[in-house]
């Protein structure tokens, strides 16, 4: 398993530098304190681009003809997302505790990061289950769609806040009850497509297909 | 004895193409050679046979043991070479041998690299950069080196000059030579296969055609060539793709050792001859119509 | 006329197709003075390539049996018996001398190959 993690963690890796660099320079550099907002909702385009870019760059054919079982090839790919879902979290938490201090300011971040964390791990899992069921060329543009609306949305999140509209506050300032719930609903729907995924990936060959 | 690879009405349907009741047994020992035109399914049921693909309905056992339970053992134990080689493209074959040493429990590093040395492969050398022939022995290598009990060769002569189809024949007779190991081979063109095989099975438009000891069917199929008017109404009634030139006839004959006494007197009035049949005559016969 | 070319044989395909001649024109099939079939009508029954039965037919006239007329054809020429019944005596020979050599090491001697011959004339 950890075999195939390895060759995966190439593309997730470079990922994390070009995420997770600029973002350390901004904790310690104590650049605009605002942009932790842009960064954490860009983290779900940079997981979702690794896994795009890792399944790109695998055959499955290839992993059909060795000795290995199809749900341990599942499990390590999604175990791998889903650790990368919380090494971007943790990143993300620490740097803007490092930037606010533990202050009310933290914490409406934190929130905040809590809640795309919560809404990214599924994503992540989708994104691999969505490949084994259409494979990987299929889910190219879909992916790479929703990269672009993201960021989009995130560069418009930016100018409708420079002009003095701040309607994240709202959601920045969640309960902490609703923001646990979240958490264990994301856990609960990735549990569930990690379910899923063996029989779509047994029963749909596009996947296989060579690049 | 029991049988090494054992698989019973074997069914594969997709949209423009269906496999129907494929039985086959193969003996340690042997070599089977599966042949037929191209598009007949000798692909789609070698994908059967390595657990590639899951079978509509039937059964496929190897070493006594499924699939469903035992993925993984099987796996260890067949050498599987794919007709369309599912390698990464662009890593160099060295690494793409690396990453599958990892999975096999008989992996000889050594042996993978005198066969890479012997095919003049550079290990370095990124698998889309390779020939087509030497993609074809790339696979062979690599199916050869964790040491298989069972070899599943899907078109391994495709794109190999002379001296690699020899050695391609010669490695097949060496693997189960001593009596433990069997191959099946599958190929649309069956000459050079044909001399290695034991056993022949013929596919054609997904359905079994024919199933067959070689060497008792090559005794059973003769080309006679015969004088005209030489053969009487009866004998040349179970002649088949008989063909007529000014200086004789040609005839095909599926039961030679029944016809070989109401033959002795032409033949030894030199009014027939008998040559033996190619097995791509036999299959070609049978392709078209039988 | 009874031709065949057999691919298996260790004869080249030009010799097999001279001695198919010679049995013909001795056995009869063949007449003196009729038309053999042309190089292209030949090559194309056995499926053979017209340098060989140019070949051939080359080499039975120079051992004289047949005849080519250019623009007519070949033809079979006046037959000489004698000279093919010792041609295919010489044959004869040298096959029974392997027949009696391999006998020999069956301790098969060459009066049992008579009365084996014996035997089978009086079939």
């Amino acid at each position: 398993m950890l075999t195939i993690i390895r060759r995966n963690l190439f593309f997730y890796l470079t990922h994390l530098a070009t995420f997770g660099l600029p973002l350390w320079n901004w904790a310690f550099n104590r650049g605009r304190r605002g942009l932790v907002v842009y960064l954490t909702l860009m983290a779900p385009v940079w997981l979702c681009s690794s896994v795009l870019w890792s399944e790109r760059s695998e055959s499955y054919s290839f992993l059909r003809m060795l000795p290995i079982r199809d749900s341990d090839v599942i499990k390590a790919k999604l175990r791998l997302g889903l650790a990368a879902v919380f090494i971007y979290w943790v990143l993300l938490s620490l740097s803007t505790l490092l930037v606010w201090g533990p202050s009310p300011a933290f914490f409406a971040r934190y929130s905040l990061i809590n809640l795309v964390g919560a809404a990214t791990l599924p994503l992540v899992a989708l994104c691999y289950v969505g490949i084994w069921r259409f494979g990987a060329r299929a889910m190219t543009a879909p992916i790479l769609v929703f990269m672009v609306v993201t960021i989009v949305s995130v560069m418009g999140f930016g100018v409708v806040r420079w002009r003095g509209v701040d309607f994240g506050y709202g959601l920045r300032a969640t309960p902490w009850l609703l923001q646990v719930l979240l958490a264990t609903a994301a856990i609960l729907l990735w549990l569930l497509l990690a379910r899923l995924a063996p029989k779509v990936k047994h029963n749909n060959d596009a996947h296989l297909r060579l690049p | 004895m029991e049988p090494i690879l054992e698989a019973h009405d074997l069914n594969k349907r997709y949209p423009e193409f269906s496999l129907t009741n494929v039985s086959l047994e193969t003996l340690p020992g042997t070599i089977t050679g599966i042949f037929g035109p191209n598009g007949a399914g000798k692909t789609t049921l070698v994908k059967l046979l390595a657990g590639q693909i899951p079978a509509d309905s039937g059964t496929v056992r190897l070493f006594g043991l499924d699939y469903q339970d035992n993925e993984k053992e099987i796996k260890d134990r067949i050498g599987y070479a794919p007709q369309e080689h599912p390698y990464y493209p662009d890593q160099p074959v060295a690494y793409t041998a690396r990453y599958a040493a990892r999975f096999y429990s008989r992996w000889d590093g050594g042996l993978f690299h005198r066969l890479l040395e012997r095919f003049r492969i550079n290990p370095e050398k990124k698998f889309r950069f390779l020939s087509a022939g030497q993609k074809t022995l790339f696979s062979l290598a690599l199916a050869l080196s964790h040491q298989p009990d069972l070899l599943l060769l899907d078109e391994p002569a495709a794109g190999l000059d002379d001296a690699h189809r020899r050695f391609l024949f010669d490695t097949l007779r060496g693997f189960v030579a001593n009596g433990e190991k069997a191959a099946v081979v599958c190929s649309h063109v069956s000459e050079g296969l044909d001399e290695v095989a034991e056993r022949v099975l013929f596919i054609d438009n997904g359905a079994p055609l024919l199933a067959a000891e070689k060497e008792e069917l090559l005794a059973r199929w003769k080309w006679l060539h015969f004088r005209d008017n030489a053969l009487d109404a009866s004998l040349l009634a179970q002649l088949k793709s008989i063909s007529r030139h000014p200086f004789g006839s040609a005839g095909l004959c599926d039961d030679f050792p029944a016809l070989r006494e109401q033959l002795a007197g032409p033949m030894a009035a030199g009014d027939v001859k008998v040559e033996n049949a190619r097995l791509a005559d036999v299959l070609i016969h049978l392709s078209q119509g039988g | 006329m009874f031709i065949t070319l057999s691919p298996s044989s260790p004869e080249p395909m030009y010799k097999q197709i001279t001695n198919q001649i010679r049995d013909a024109i001795a056995s009869g099939d063949l007449a003196a003075n009729e038309r053999l079939p042309s190089v292209r009508e030949l090559a194309e029954a056995l499926k053979a390539s017209a340098i060989t039965i140019k070949r051939a037919y080359l080499d039975l006239e120079n051992e004289g049996c047949i005849i080519t007329r250019p623009g007519l054809g070949a033809f079979v020429s006046k037959i000489d018996r004698g000279r093919l019944r010792e041609r295919k005596l010489e044959e004869f020979r040298l096959e029974l001398t392997r027949i009696v050599k391999t006998g020999a090491k069956f301790s098969i001697s060459a009066d049992d190959l008579v009365r084996i011959i014996r035997g089978i004339k009086e079939e």
